[in-house]
């Protein structure tokens, strides 16, 4: 099985990395991951995924739709799961405003994220299968609708290995909550563990075991001295096992990572400009947790790891803070308070340290909100005909707005972009064939994109 | 090969490649983006995609499609958006578009069935059936011995066994393979031979849960359903006991086998006396493990078809070693399995109930209950006394009644004497009409299937359960869970509602959280499900869902225990229902069950009046309450008498007081004291049949709205035969049966070849749970074979066959390999030697707890929760303590949406699919967690303040003896005491501190000696 161009006959990259997982052939991975094959040149070395969960608003983000306007009020008729009477159109509760070279308008509620549009790709023809928050999140996430399948960020970092081998590939940021289809979202699925997310809190121990719990140094570097000695031993008398060797130094590199991590997380080196572009001067604690985690992210991509998804503050509900069946006006433009300016400044961070032409910049959501309202109306509903996400960055296309969605944006009208399209076009900015990167397991070579995507082209720069 | 020919013969062009592009491109495209509008469900424009016929067709534009000619189709017309811009959400792909186009340019080809496939697939087909070694029977032959064969297949290579380990080693590894966890000191240095040891270990109740928590991993063991709201699997603990149970008791594995498919279906359930369980029922458990949601299954129909997806996963990977879920939306492409395949599994599936099911004997409450009986007879008798003692103040009573209005109301004939002759006439032809009425207007709903709960006669009752009253009512023959107890909980389900009825209605009462549900396609925590919240039988209308063709529904009633969705997500319930999750009473009755079209209730029945008019005018009503009361005495009431006892007691007319006499307050006060003594019923969430079965068509690409031929239910026809299983049920019994088959050429080499990797390390067949053509060769298959004959053979006995291994030479040898064999055969798949292996996350943290001396000894019982940084109640995600309340981790709960994280981070796997082998990974993250983490920490200490009992020039030895179960050689000795004396000059402290033998304890902890045993 020679399915990724960075191995060696002998080894394909599924042999190597599960013969590394047991120890076996330790030397193998390490050079395997120098070497780190791509498919093809990549544009992208990292990603940086901004998930916004609970489904936000298309038509009152980056899709303005002035013909719902019109309509406001008047009875509703869609095919939607929602369907019924007493379903009425709603108009779009925030205005729109041409932004930047491109013109592309963009909502009042992300005044900061406007300033960007030219350095941006806005996707309004993405398309998911189902307006449910465990299945959505999960398709998001892994290409497939039920738990068990490796997420994104293990892919990647499955196929592309670390940057640092100190530091873990794929880094959740994230806070305490726990999304619809849980922390499957985040799994490396049949992947080897060593590609499951390391989640870093936004409050409290941000790492877990990361704090020794030795708090005397020189005791702990005592004890595993000590250790070091012990093991070795045993390495001698069981003539030179493998996977004690690894283990040995994986208490080695865990002993660094211990002082690593939380250098990387400590803010101390960072500009009080810096620091307060991202919002950490808000009286609002949300938003600063918010801005503390943009950070992080950038902090974290300079360091080499490969895959960072930030999740916003939950405020509203348990199924996601974007999730605005009723009290749209009040809690979207919360939740875009928490979240604009640092996803704004982000861009400029990168834009600023030149890491925005590798690293790939992605605004997510599991899918937008209908054009009409329930009885109360003062709400939308989940939405996965259409919706709108954008992405930017190393290898794509700047200040463009790709597809388009029907007059009330309820279907898309051209340029259909689905998951499987988007997890391809990921991919392929990272140089990766989303048909050859494979693993093969329950009886067959299994894909991010399962049977499906096609890379869409017209973004890429 | 039938669906074949009749497609060659309707579409005689060159089928085969035709027919690959049909399924793989032009269905799916078709299928994806026109079947929402153009299909079965609905029509738009009047036309319909989803056939030939139906696109020449066309709708009210004209035919659809010109065959040969995609320029004048109307379809490409629309696609292309020339005339018309389908389809509505967006333009298709160019590549789809040419698609389409060839495909109508090519004829339009539209093949009957989806499979069997073209004759390459066929060639296949018979090829891997003749050639692929698992699917070849099990060679008959002279029985092999497991050293002979291994040491013949290495002597071909030149090699040979490495030198057999040393006793601590090797009883070290015994104790690990069987039991999960470390041998003790004694048994080491004991006079007892190794197969004394061995036979010990097989015995000890903890071989049965080192082995239950394998079988775990194989049936994706949960206990939360995982997706939004986490909700619980009813029982899941007590599938985990079952299996400690079955493995401890050596249950042969075709029994076990048979349990997990059908146990609920077997003639002769095997029975535990001790605990008054059924146990065989509990086996179904295992179909119920998966993830499953709670959304409208008839909107998003994926819901309950990925329930049942990951429901023959599990099945045939766990007992088949084949991935026929593979076959969902096509033929499986590297096995001998068409998708009818999957579709016949599926309609098994889909024709059984997911229901809970009370496990308990039916002796379990038998003494109370044979003693409540008694006391309730007693108490008849004394009301009754009672009663007619009250007899003579009836007319009175009856006088100061405010006077009826309805018909119906016994009491409305009095005081109307003087219009008798005129009523008898009304009542004589209202009766005749109302019934005539019921007759043509409803059709009586029978043919439920209850668990726990018997069918009563007319004229049974309930003693209310405290307070002044004594009865709670009187009742109609029926259904009811409470007769003697609202602790006694059950179920009770109904046939598949018919199609041609709109709606069906229920005579039901209930309290407590006793529930009515509709489950429509066996989604079993559907949201269609009401609280019961009358004490009174009332007529409850539901709809019938007959629009939902396709789609099996039915009707539960439940009580609490009984009901999936309690406890329920937050904000369901309000606080005075929460107020009863206290506690296990619960209840419901039930008298009957009526389909009908018009939407009104059925009209009410006269006959229990009409008595009246066959009397004399005076001491009419005297007289008939008495005989209502007398026949009630001797238990031979009739349905009219229950109205009118009903109605006697809701007036006050006769007493109902419990103090109505001493007697009868006595009788009362002791049914009252026997009740508290009633035990609710242990249940699971397992399986059930009711009534006859059905097939399931094929959903063509996997979409579960568009249907191809119906597949019969049977198991994989290529490789087991094609046969459909003749049976009246769900043939789920057949296929139990095929599966526990001895001339299944899968079953026994597979269970063989799991039980062999987790004894050596690594499968004869190392991908064991694919035997497959994808899975790997058998790297010796004459062994595999000769064992899974002995395996049959020795009555599929699971430690007979661990005994053969543990006691073979093979197991017996040293760790050491040779530089030659280690480059003749680097993943020793040969087995020159026995491999170093990690210990698995339950025996690691399990023998943390032994070393500390916090090792609880119980076996069994509801899961611990683990411990957690942040509790997520919303979620079901409840913290537990630090040390699981130091019983062994296979007691720790295991939650979906987010798991023991100590136990995953050593690769526990997350429940979602089959894992006959674990991964075994090596990363910093364990180190962190053996370094840092606060459980360890605490078993270090812990360990520490058992050492610290022992006098100074005896712990180093203590410590080494807990944890690697030998004392410390010399140059180990001095390493410990320079630790010692560095770490006590950097704390302040002596060497024999606590804090010292904390660090001293903590760094063997980490030690890869404790880690790994070889």
């Amino acid at each position: 099985m020679t399915n990724c161009p960075g191995c060696t006959n002998t080894f394909s990259r599924r042999d190597a990395l599960r013969a590394a997982s047991t120890g076996f052939g330790y030397t193998a991975l390490s050079a395997l991951l120098a070497s780190a094959g791509t498919h093809f040149p990549a544009r992208a070395k990292n990603v940086i995924f901004l998930f916004m969960p609970g489904g936000v608003s298309h038509m009152e983000s980056f899709d303005p739709k002035p013909k719902l306007a019109e309509l406001d009020g008047k009875p509703a008729k869609l095919d939607n799961y929602v369907a019924g009477p007493n379903r009425r159109w709603l108009r779009p509760l925030w205005t729109f405003q041409k932004y930047g070279q491109c013109g592309a308008p963009v909502s009042e509620l992300f005044p900061h994220i406007a300033q960007h549009v030219d350095d941006i790709a806005i996707i309004r023809s993405m398309k998911s299968e189902f307006p449910l928050h465990a299945r959505g999140n999960i398709f998001l996430h892994t290409g497939r609708n039920i738990g068990g399948f490796p997420s994104l960020g293990s892919w990647i970092t499955y196929g592309l290995g670390s940057l640092n081998k100190n530091l873990p590939g794929y880094v959740l940021l994230r806070d305490a909550s726990i999304p619809p289809g849980g922390i499957e979202n985040y799994s490396n699925g049949f992947l080897p563990a060593s590609h499951q997310a390391t989640m870093i809190r936004d409050e409290g121990n941000p790492v877990e075991n990361i704090s020794p719990a030795d708090k005397d140094a020189r005791v702990q570097r005592a004890k595993l001295d000590a250790l070091a000695q012990q093991d070795r031993s045993l390495l001698k008398a069981t003539g030179g096992d493998d996977a004690i060797e690894s283990s040995i130094a994986n208490y080695e590199m865990a002993y660094r990572m211990q002082s690593l991590v939380p250098d990387l997380l400590d803010l101390a080196k960072e500009s009080e400009e810096t620091k307060k572009m991202y919002g950490l001067d808000s009286e609002d604690k949300p938003k600063r947790l918010y801005g503390l985690q943009c950070l992080r992210a950038r902090r974290l991509i300079e360091a080499g790891v490969r895959f960072v998804e930030v999740t916003c503050p939950n405020l509203f509900g348990m199924n996601g803070t974007w999730d605005q069946h009723f009290n749209l006006k009040k809690e979207h433009e919360k939740n875009a308070f928490v979240t604009d300016q640092a996803v704004a400044a982000l861009v400029k961070d990168l834009k600023q340290r030149g890491l925005f032409d590798e690293t790939l910049l992605v605004w997510a959501t599991e899918f937008g909100r209908t054009p009409d309202s329930g009885p109360k109306g003062d709400g939308r509903d989940h939405h996965p005909d259409c919706f709108t996400m954008w992405i930017a960055g190393a290898g794509v296309k700047r200040g463009v707005t790709y597809g388009e969605t029907d007059e009330l944006g309820n279907k898309v009208a051209s340029n259909l972009v689905t998951i499987h399209d988007f997890h391809a076009t990921m991919l392929h900015l990272l140089g990766l064939n989303h048909e050859k990167l494979t693993y093969r397991t329950g009886g067959r070579e299994q894909r991010l994109t399962d049977v499906h995507g096609q890379v869409v082209k017209a973004i890429l720069s | 090969m039938r669906h074949a020919i009749l497609a060659l013969a309707f579409f005689p062009i060159a089928f085969g490649q035709d027919n690959v592009l049909f399924e793989t491109k032009v269905r799916p495209v078709l299928a994806r983006n026109c079947y929402s509008c153009h299909a079965a469900e609905k029509q738009f424009a009047g036309l319909r995609v989803d056939s030939r016929e139906a696109l020449l067709r066309g709708g009210k534009r004209g035919a659809a499609i010109v065959p040969g000619k995609p320029d004048a189709s109307l379809l490409v017309k629309a696609i292309e958006h020339q005339e018309l811009k389908m389809p509505m959400g967006g333009k298709l792909k160019e590549s789809e578009i040419a698609v389409i186009k060839e495909w109508i340019s090519n004829g339009a080809a539209w093949p009957v069935a989806s499979s069997p496939a073209g004759s390459a697939t066929q060639d296949r087909y018979a090829r891997q059936l003749k050639e692929h070694w698992a699917f070849q029977p099990v060679a008959k032959g002279p029985q092999l011995s497991i050293d002979g064969s291994l040491r013949a297949a290495l002597k071909k290579s030149g090699l040979k066994f490495s030198p057999t380990a040393d006793r601590r080693t090797l009883l070290r590894r015994a104790s690990y393979v069987l039991t999960g966890l470390p041998p003790t000191v004694e048994e080491i240095t004991s006079g007892a031979s190794y197969e004394q040891i061995v036979d010990k270990l097989l015995a000890s109740s903890r071989f049965g849960e080192h082995w239950a928590r394998y079988w775990l991993d194989i049936v994706r063991y949960g206990e939360t359903r995982g997706y939004e709201w986490n909700y619980e699997i009813l029982g899941a603990w007590r599938y985990r006991d079952y299996l400690i149970r079955a493995f401890n008791s050596d249950v042969p594995y075709d029994q076990l086998i048979r349990e997990h498919i059908a146990g609920d279906l077997l003639a002769k359930p095997r029975v535990n006396a001790a605990e008054k369980i059924n146990e065989s029922i509990i086996g179904t458990a295992f179909f119920r493990m998966g993830e499953a949601g709670h959304d409208d299954c008839i909107q998003f129909r994926e819901l309950a078809t990925d329930v049942v997806d990951n429901q023959i996963d599990t099945l045939t990977k766990a007992f088949q070693g084949m991935t026929v879920s593979c076959a969902r939306c096509h033929d499986h492409k590297l096995d001998p399995i068409p998708t009818e395949d999957y579709y016949g599994l599926y309609g098994i599936l889909n024709s059984s109930r997911q229901v809970a099911q009370s496990i308990d004997l039916p002796n379990v409450n038998a003494e109370v209950v044979t003693r409540l009986r008694k006391l309730k007879t007693r108490i008849r008798v004394q009301l009754a006394e009672v009663w007619k003692s009250e007899l003579p103040a009836l007319e009175a009573k009856l006088t100061a009644l405010p006077k009826a209005k309805e018909l119906e109301d016994p009491g409305y004939l009095f005081g109307r004497e003087e219009e008798l002759a005129k009523l008898e006439q009304q009542y004589r032809q209202e009766a005749k009409q109302r019934l005539e009425y019921n007759q043509q207007h409803f059709t009586p709903f029978e043919g439920w299937t209850s668990s726990n709960v018997v069918a009563s006669r007319d004229g049974e009752f309930a003693i209310a359960k405290d307070g002044a009253t004594a009865v709670k009512g009187i009742y109609p023959a029926g259904s009811y869970t409470f007769l003697e107890s609202e602790t006694v909980n059950g179920g009770t389900m109904s046939p598949y509602l018919p199609k041609d009825k709109k709606f069906v209605s229920l005579k039901v009462m209930g309290g407590r959280l006793g529930a009515r549900r509709t489950i429509i396609d066996n989604c079993a925590i559907g949201e269609n499900y009401k609280l019961l919240e009358n004490d009174s039988l009332q007529w409850l209308r539901l709809e019938t869902f007959a629009k939902q063709e396709r789609l099996p529904v039915f009707l539960e009633l439940v009580t609490r225990l009984f009901n999936p969705r309690i406890p329920d997500r937050p904000g369901m319930l309000k606080p005075e229902q929460l107020k009863w999750m206290d506690e296990p009473r619960s209840y419901f009755g039930f008298a009957g069950a009526l389909l009908h079209d018009v939407e009104a209730e059925p009209r009410k029945t006269l006959d229990h009046m009409l008595p009246l008019f066959e009397d004399e005018k005076q001491g009419r009503y005297g007289r008939q309450v008495q005989s209502v009361i007398e026949r009630w005495a001797e238990g031979r009431s009739t349905g009219g008498d229950v109205i009118w006892l009903d109605w006697l007691l809701r007036n006050e007319l006769l007493s109902n007081r419990k103090d109505a006499s001493p007697e009868l307050a006595a009788l009362i006060d002791e049914y009252r004291r026997n009740e508290e003594k009633v035990v609710p019923p242990r249940v699971v969430d397992g399986f059930a049949d009711a009534g006859p079965g059905h097939d399931t068509p094929v959903f063509i690409s996997g979409d579960p709205k568009s249907f191809g031929a119906q597949a019969p239910r049977r198991l994989l026809s290529r490789i087991l035969g094609p046969e459909p299983f003749q049976t009246d049920g769900s043939g789920r019994l057949q296929l139990a049966e095929r599966i526990a088959d001895p001339n299944n050429p899968l079953t026994a080499r597979l269970m063989v070849n799991r039980l062999w990797q987790q004894v050596f390390g690594r499968g004869i067949v190392a991908s064991v749970d694919n035997l497959g053509t994808l899975g790997e060769k058998p790297s010796h298959p004459e062994l595999l074979d000769a064992l899974a004959r002995k395996f049959v053979e020795d009555g599929w006995s699971v430690k007979k066959l661990l005994r053969a291994m543990v006691m073979s030479d093979a197991f017996k040898q040293g760790t050491h390999t040779t530089a030659d064999a280690h480059t003749l055969d680097p993943r020793n798949a040969l087995l020159h030697h026995y491999p170093l292996r990690r210990l698995s996350a339950e025996s690691l943290r399990d023998s943390m707890l032994l070393a500390a001396g916090n090792l609880k000894g119980g076996l069994y019982g509801p899961s611990i929760d683990p411990p957690r940084a942040e509790a997520k109640d919303y979620r079901r995600l409840f913290a537990g303590p630090l040390d699981g309340g130091g019983r062994r981790s296979i007691y720790t709960k295991i939650t979906r949406m987010e798991g023991a994280t100590f136990l995953e981070t050593f690769d526990a796997p997350t429940p979602m699919v089959t894992r006959g082998t674990r991964d075994v990974t090596n990363v910093p993250a364990q180190a962190l967690a053996l370094m840092n983490d606060p459980f360890v920490v605490a078993q270090a200490e812990a360990l520490s303040a058992r050492v610290r009992k022992e006098p100074l020039n005896r712990r180093l030895d203590m410590l080494f003896q807990c944890l690697l179960q030998r004392k410390p050689d010399t140059v180990e000795k001095e390493r410990y005491t320079g630790l010692a004396r560095e770490l006590a000059a950097m704390t302040g402290s002596d060497t024999d501190s606590t804090a010292v033998w904390n660090h001293l304890a903590h760094t063997l902890f980490n030690s890869k000696e404790f880690l790994y045993f070889r």
